[in-house]
């Protein structure tokens, strides 16, 4: 990362753990990570290494035992819910595995969405040119339950979009695709990390999914163990993932 | 395992069921403390009758004395003293000296009524009455009573009286202090003592001494001459004696009552009362535990219904799934009613603890309530578990277990508008028709009401889905949310929200259909503002007929215009009477009219009438030239809708001169209200008889033999509000005829005078205040002008004066309707904050069914501020919709029973009136709309405040 350029993402010494007493159980030890802007990065690990944990912390949906992390420059570890709240509906983007898209509302309002809980009056051309990138302008005004499994997930990632943000974070983002449709979404992914500069950090357990990402850190008892190049070889990617995760 | 899962439901689904419990709870503890109340007061009945009689046990009177009259009897009682008639001295004699007889005490008793006038005012609704007697030198008779003051001595010829406090109570009043006079009208005259001891003493059967005097005032209240003959024996008997000696002394002649015998009444008086009440007390509560029962076990199928997928997936048939719910809600139900009977139970006993006089024998429950309180609570349940059983048995395992995507529903818009129109016909009942009053409740139970709740059901998907769609705009403003938010919040999950809706409708609704019916009822009783200011009544004695011009001179009547008015009321014949029961489908309570004869040019021609009456029918002037001439009469709207008689037509009355023979005397029993102290000239139905003189030396039955049929050509007829103001004023009533009358017919003040046979006396006075009086206020201008008037007419004691302000009538009838509606408005009141804890079940089930999208948006960007407004839009959006349900419905409703009542009512003839208090139904909305605010405030703040984890 360039001298002067702040981060996209900062995090140090971050730590979370659920339960208390006999059932506490350590989701992460003192986790670091930085991401420059303009970077796609993947997390990688086995079932229950802590990925989609590291991932609401970063977004702000989980307080942190310990640790900070700045988006963007700013420290969100010490932000009340409130603030925390406005401040991920504003400078971080958000794509689930199960769409998660509000039933009611039409593709195009579920991508204003932000906009509309910041009260702020939706940019029709910015909508627009979002509709069009995503190719769902036919699909504007058809609800989820209308649409197909990647057009919901197009629909997500225009929603994530929307407000600009410095991060997108995806939690296992193709996990409800086939793998066409997958492979479509991680192509797009790409693009938005090329042509837009999107700063994207991914969590999949999938070493193809993983492979569209730059770089890949894998994560395992909570703690990253290894951090490399993908070079866009989903093979590679696999044999690293194996070989670090081998007991 | 069904017991299994019913216990797990009541584990982890506290609040939902909680709130169902609660309901029925509230429900059952209305009833309990309705027929709790009922039944202990009831039970109360033989302590207090021997409380109002001891020491004695039984008493001998001509009439029936002890025995409250009913509602007809009062009415036609209204306003009237009397003197009772005597026992034979052999009589008192024989029942002394009966060996069971421990005390015979003889009483001569005059009733008379009061001119009492608390604060100044003219007291409105009926006089009050008190039996007058002379006051023993041994004190007071009663054995429970106590005497503050000065006992009079009856030998005095001062004019002193002990008066007993339940002259009072029973309205409400405070006595007025000792040494205070008390103006009594009696027979004879008027006659004003001195309080100089009161009896408290709470309640007095009636006909029994209330107001003791020295015997100077009872020299008075006898017109000069005091006949110490007594009317009534009150005898004490000895320790386990009978009746059997005196009844053989004194009956059939006379009547023996004993304490027994008035028991009855005073236990039936309570039921009775609540007889009146309990249609509207069980409506209320059965729909309350209805509404929490199934509005909550319909949430919780919602909200079980992947499990019960997985049970069905599983194995689990139908059946048993309508019997876990079956469980949940026998469970519900039997916690509810046993919490209710015991909160019911107690706030009883803590009421009778407190008020210890009026329930000296302590609560009284017996085994009626709690045994009819399970069975309604009992059927209740069964009849709220038809629509969640049905519910949950259509679920399909695999639809549920599938992915659940919100198609929205299409609303069937040709079901929506047949529900809208279902809404209406009930309200034809509200017009007057030719059909019975039995036959017009079938209808509105059979028919009316069945098909408005249908109508209800069926447009409510669409209502529910237009409300959101035009409110939504506006509370997501008001919250500051955007309105996207809210869209289909309420709609999407129909069976929730609609059962919240009816809910709430169901306690609102029953607040605004009483208003609306209270108001309704009450706009045809507010006296006409066409009337002049004031009746002026002198009575008992008049003045002569002259005086009219003497008041007229007053600086305190307007234009120097004072007239006489000549009012006394006549029977209808027989066949305009057979014409009412044609035309209005019944025989009117006292087929009589009264007649007010006054000077037809000033009082309604011109162009300044005194009374500016609206004419619906005829021309005034002309009608006013033709009422001069003589043989003519305007009648009122109401009168002319109860016999069919229009302008054009005769009005036929008779002119008394012969009567029928009371009950009791061998003879066939009377039709109208004719007087009751007729002699038969012979037995066995010979409808000839003679009637008494009429009082004061006047009378109409100059002759002997048949009554004479007097026709008047009807040349206008006039939209009046009549009856409280010919009642307070005291038209009606004198003579012996009943308080009660079809409506006044103004004839000229001449044809009046021919009829009645009086000439040379005026009783009554019409006129307008003048500018300056009016500005004082209607008390204090009549007050001025009442003792400018016995100042002017140089009015003896014997009279009183009294002027009878129309103002004055109104803010009293008003006043008392308010409070009448007000009571009955009570229990809606209670029912809806019973039924707004709902809200706390709907937003917990909202709240979870929508766990993953709140979800969602949390993690998009909603802060806690904004789903908790959200949530509270939510509320208030199915509050709105109840809101606007319940005025619609309770409008319907409302009205619809004013038609219905107007059927069964006394009074005939009445408008077709509607009359919405808007105010008094605001203050309802915004006490409904508070209480969503506040129950939805609890859960919201819990649910918003939990910060699970976000999960996806």
């Amino acid at each position: 990362m360039a001298d002067g350029q702040e981060a996209a993402l900062q995090v140090k010494g971050l730590s979370k753990s659920f339960g208390d007493g006999a059932n506490r159980v350590q989701v992460l030890s003192e986790v670091d990570l930085t991401l420059a802007r303009g970077a796609f990065d993947a997390v990688m690990g086995p079932s229950g290494s802590g990925k989609s944990t590291l991932l609401h912390l970063l977004a702000g949906l989980v307080a942190a035992d310990d640790g900070d992390i700045r988006v963007g420059g700013v420290s969100i570890s010490t932000m009340n819910d409130h603030d925390a709240t406005c401040f991920r509906r504003r400078r971080i983007g958000l794509v689930f595995q199960d769409f998660n898209l509000i039933p009611t509302l039409t593709a195009e309002e579920n991508i204003a969405l932000p906009l509309l809980l910041d009260r702020q009056r939706p940019d029709a051309a910015h909508i627009d040119a979002l509709l069009a990138r995503f190719g769902l302008t036919q699909r504007r005004s058809h609800i989820p339950s209308k649409l197909s499994g990647g057009e919901r997930q197009r629909v997500a990632i225009a929603r994530a979009l929307v407000m600009k943000p410095d991060i997108v974070l995806a939690d296992e983002p193709t996990g409800n695709l086939d793998s066409p449709a997958g492979r479509a979404f991680c192509e797009l992914l790409r693009e938005m990390n090329d042509e837009v500069g999107c700063t994207i950090l991914m969590v999949s357990h999938d070493p193809v999914v993983a492979a569209a990402a730059k770089r890949v850190h894998l994560l395992k008892d909570g703690r990253f163990v290894d951090t490399f190049e993908t070079g866009h070889d989903a093979a590679r990617v696999s044999d690293r993932y194996l070989e670090t995760m081998r007991p | 395992m069904i017991l299994k899962l019913v216990l797990k439901s009541l584990r982890y689904e506290k609040i939902r069921l909680g709130t169902a419990a609660l309901g029925v709870a509230a429900a059952t503890g209305l009833f309990v403390w309705s027929l709790g109340l009922v039944v202990t007061s009831a039970g109360q009945s033989r302590e207090r009758v021997r409380r109002m009689t001891a020491p004695y046990t039984c008493w001998v009177s001509a009439g029936h004395v002890g025995v409250r009259p009913d509602r007809k009897t009062m009415m036609r009682q209204v306003g009237r003293s009397s003197v009772a008639q005597p026992l034979p001295p052999d009589l008192v004699s024989a029942v002394q000296a009966l060996p069971e007889v421990e005390v015979a005490t003889p009483y001569k008793t005059i009733r008379t009524v009061l001119d009492y006038r608390p604060g100044g005012r003219i007291l409105q609704g009926p006089p009050l009455v008190s039996v007058l007697t002379l006051a023993a030198t041994s004190g007071c008779p009663y054995a429970e009573a106590t005497v503050t003051g000065r006992w009079p001595d009856p030998a005095s010829e001062a004019l002193e009286a002990a008066v007993c406090t339940a002259v009072f109570t029973p309205r409400r009043l405070t006595p007025p202090p000792l040494g205070s006079m008390l103006t009594l009208i009696t027979p004879s005259g008027t006659v004003e003592v001195k309080i100089t001891a009161y009896v408290d003493f709470k309640e007095a059967l009636p006909g029994f001494p209330t107001s003791f005097v020295t015997l100077g005032a009872m020299r008075q209240a006898s017109g000069g001459t005091y006949d110490p003959a007594p009317d009534l024996l009150l005898c004490k008997l000895r320790d386990g004696a009978d009746t059997k000696g005196v009844k053989a002394v004194a009956e059939p002649v006379y009547k023996v009552l004993e304490r027994k015998d008035v028991e009855a009444g005073y236990s039936s008086d309570k039921l009775q009362n609540f007889k009146r009440q309990a249609p509207l007390l069980l409506t209320l509560s059965i729909l309350t535990a209805l509404c929490m029962l199934v509005n909550a076990l319909t949430i919780g199928v919602e909200q079980k219904r992947r499990v019960l997928a997985l049970l069905r997936a599983a194995g689990m048939t139908a059946k048993q799934v309508s019997q876990v719910v079956m469980l949940e809600g026998a469970v519900v139900a039997f916690a509810g009613w046993i919490v209710g009977l015991a909160a019911g139970w107690m706030i009883l006993a803590a009421f009778v603890a407190r008020t210890p006089d009026a329930f000296p024998a302590g609560v009284i429950v017996g085994w009626v309530t709690p045994v009819s309180s399970l069975i309604g609570v009992a059927l209740v349940a069964a009849v709220s578990l038809i629509w969640p059983c049905r519910h949950a048995v259509r679920i399909k395992p695999l639809d549920a277990l599938a992915e659940q995507e919100d198609e929205p529903k299409p609303i069937s818009w040709r079901r929506s508008l047949l529900g809208f129109i279902l809404l209406f016909p009930m309200l034809v009942l509200v017009l007057p028709m030719p059909i019975t009053a039995m036959t017009r409740s079938v209808l509105l139970l059979a028919l009316g009401l069945p098909l408005h709740v249908l109508g209800l059901l069926l447009v409510l998907p669409s209502f529910v889905s237009l409300m959101e769609r035009a409110a939504a705009p506006a509370v997501s403003a008001m919250l500051a949310l955007d309105p996207h938010l809210l869209r289909r919040r309420i709609s999407r999950h129909f069976s929730r929200t609609a059962g919240m809706v009816l809910t709430l409708a169901v306690g609102l609704g029953a607040f605004v259909s009483i208003h609306i019916w209270g108001g309704s009822m009450m706009a045809p009783f507010i006296p006409s503002h066409e009337f002049p200011d004031a009746i002026v009544s002198i009575l008992p004695n008049g003045v002569p007929a002259s005086a009219a011009h003497g008041v007229s001179r007053l600086k305190g009547v307007e234009g120097g215009r004072c007239l006489a008015l000549e009012a006394a009321q006549f029977d209808l014949s027989e066949a305009l009477t057979a014409q009412v029961v044609r035309v209005s489908g019944r025989l009117p309570e006292s087929p009589n009219v009264l007649l007010m004869g006054t000077d037809p040019q000033a009082a309604f021609g011109g162009e300044r009438p005194l009374a500016p009456f609206r004419f619906v029918e005829g021309d005034r002037q002309a009608a006013a030239a033709a009422m001069a001439e003589g043989g003519v009469c305007v009648i009122t709207k109401m009168f002319s809708r109860e016999t069919g008689l229009h302008a054009g037509d005769t009005l036929t009355i008779v002119k008394r001169g012969s009567c029928k023979a009371p009950r009791g005397m061998g003879v066939p029993p009377m039709k109208h209200g004719q007087d009751a102290r007729a002699t038969p000239v012979s037995k066995g139905g010979d409808k000839t008889l003679k009637c008494p003189p009429a009082q004061s030396g006047r009378g109409a039955d100059g002759a002997d033999g048949a009554a004479q049929e007097m026709a008047f050509k009807i040349v206008g007829v006039t939209d009046l509000n009549w009856h409280l103001v010919t009642a307070r004023a005291r038209l009606r009533g004198r003579n012996g005829m009943s308080g009660m009358t079809m409506g006044p017919v103004f004839v000229s003040e001449r044809d009046a005078r021919r009829l009645t046979g009086n000439t040379d006396t005026t009783y009554f006075l019409w006129l307008n205040l003048s500018k300056e009086y009016r500005s004082m206020g209607a008390l204090q201008g009549s007050q001025l002008l009442e003792a400018d008037i016995r100042n002017a007419l140089d009015i003896d004691e014997a009279n009183t004066v009294c002027v009878h302000h129309r103002d004055e009538i109104e803010d009293g009838t008003i006043a008392h309707g308010a409070q009448l509606i007000g009571d009955m408005a009570r229990a809606p009141f209670w029912s809806l904050l019973v039924l707004s804890t709902g809200f706390i079940t709907l937003l917990i089930a909202s709240f979870q069914a929508s766990a993953k999208e709140i979800a969602v948006m949390r993690a998009v960007g909603m802060t806690c501020s904004q789903l908790g407004r959200m949530l509270l839009g939510e509320a208030l959006l199915v509050g709105l919709c109840g809101i606007v349900l319940s005025l619609l419905s309770g409008f319907c409703i409302g009205w619809t029973f004013t038609g219905w009542t107007r059927a069964w009512f006394i009074f005939g003839g009445l408008p077709v009136s509607l009359s919405v208090p808007w105010r008094i139904i605001l203050r309802g909305v915004c006490f409904a709309l508070a209480l969503c605010v506040v129950m939805a405030a609890l859960p919201i703040v819990w649910l918003v405040r939990r910060r699970e984890r976000i999960r996806f």
